[in-house]
């Protein structure tokens, strides 16, 4: 009997493996999967949510957003402002505002579900006409116009309570966050539409109320400079377009509707609370 | 640099990805040519599956010896894995992994059988762990156990 161990051949050579290749394919399938799905869900949804009555989200919001009596002086101010440029706008008479002064160093102002509109102290010290605030404020009323927070937190609801179940269920941590910051993309996606749309309506009831854009450069200026972090990165993992292009937009508009970029502009009349002593 | 900064998750990602990569493909190839070197030098020590030697063979002593190894996948072995285990298929990046393991193992089971003057092992058999580090879909190390029966010349007495 003979006893050997012949040699055997190589089963795997690594200089042919493409590993990175072979990742590339992974990842795309993954990819288009979640795109697929997330735009599916964030389209469905954003449509739906809007269909709702809107006092279904002004009864959804009552009891829980109170103007703070403390700055009842700020916000009618701000109210006075808004109810002009909701009229130049032509918001159905059912979709009632109700501005908030927030006592805030925060340089933002939001709009949410039930016509609520949150404008910060931190906005207002740092404009400087009551035209750039309007624009901020048309803005807002804008996405309330449009049913942008129904229609975000509907997307936002399906698509995290949908991607979330289906990452979670494969097993596969890489999958679970592929998918999760994909489906974050496809919602920053729609964010960013809102917010383009949102300032095509703000320039239009702007142009109407004062004759002119004088002010809503200046605002995105004011945008850019105080929040810089907004404006790094990759504008796809952003929920507001550059204000760059924002800027840009502005001066296209004027173009194309015929509507002076500049013009005198009107001096703001609102009142801040003295500043809250720092603890 | 600012780009880097405001998105560091991704930049992170693709770090570990790209670390896991050249610094697994450099280990890999390494430890290839390394078995593949050492192969030819036990390669008059033999393997057999049989259960017995032959009867032919007498006067010997038998002893069980043993040669185990870990080895380890890195962040981008364990990357792809996660996104092939979706769709199925044979994992490539864990083919390779297990075979070094299991020649490493028949390396040290074939050196001890040498140090102990043996030239050949029966009854060989196989035994793998899943050593998985931290929690949950942690990166996976594999331990690959190899043990048989060594034949050695019979001692005089």
């Amino acid at each position: 009997m003979k006893l050997e161990n012949p040699p055997q051949p190589e089963q795997y050579d690594p200089a042919a493996e493409q590993p990175v290749r072979e990742l590339a394919i992974l990842l795309g399938g993954v990819l288009a999967i979640t795109l697929v799905v997330a735009f599916a869900l964030a389209w469905f949804a954003g449509m739906l949510a809007p269909r709702l009555p809107f006092a279904v989200e002004r009864d959804f919001m009552a009891g829980r957003m109170a103007v703070d009596p403390r700055f009842a002086a700020q916000s009618a101010g701000l109210q006075k402002l808004a109810d002009r440029l909701g009229s130049a706008l032509g918001l159905p008479p059912d979709m009632a505002l109700t501005l908030h002064y927030s006592d805030n160093k925060a340089v933002n102002a939001y709009a949410t579900l039930g016509g609520h509109i949150v404008v910060f102290r931190g906005l207002i010290e740092r404009v400087n006409s009551e035209n750039a605030l309007a624009a901020v404020i048309a803005h807002e009323i804008a996405h309330i116009r449009h049913r942008h927070p129904a229609a975000s937190a509907g997307r936002g609801l399906a698509v995290g309570l949908v991607v979330t179940a289906l990452s979670t269920a494969t097993g596969s941590t890489v999958a679970e966050r592929i998918m999760g910051t994909t489906s974050m993309g496809v919602l920053m996606n729609y964010s960013r539409e809102q917010e383009t749309a949102a300032d095509d309506d703000a320039l239009r009831a702007v142009a109407k109320v004062y004759g002119h854009l004088g002010g809503a450069a200046d605002l995105f200026e004011t945008l850019k400079k105080s929040r810089p972090d907004a404006e790094a990165g990759f504008e796809i993992f952003r929920t507001h377009p550059f204000s760059e292009r924002r800027i840009e937009h502005v001066r296209e508009f004027a173009a194309q509707h015929g509507i002076p970029a500049e013009g005198p502009l009107t001096p703001l009349a609102l009142a801040l609370p003295k500043p809250a002593e720092k603890n | 640099m600012d780009l880097i900064l405001r998105s560091l998750d991704l930049f992170i990602l693709l770090a570990l990805l790209g670390v896991g990569y050249a610094f697994g493909r450099i280990a890999e190839s390494r430890h290839y040519r390394s078995i593949i070197e050492r192969e030819k030098q036990f390669a008059d020590i033999l393997l057999f599956a049989a259960k017995r030697p032959p009867p032919e063979i007498t006067d010997v002593d038998t002893v069980l010896v043993s040669g185990s190894a870990v080895i380890s996948s890195d962040y981008f072995k364990w990357f792809v894995a996660g996104l092939r285990k979706l769709f199925g298929g044979r994992v490539r990046v864990y083919e390779t992994l297990l075979d070094r393991a299991r020649r490493e193992a028949v390396l040290r089971l074939k050196q001890q059988t040498r140090a102990l003057g043996g030239n050949a092992i029966f009854n060989i058999k196989f035994e793998s762990f899943n050593v998985t580090m931290g929690a949950r879909g942690g990166i996976a190390a594999i331990e690959i156990l190899a043990y048989g029966t060594a034949v050695l010349p019979r001692r005089t007495a």
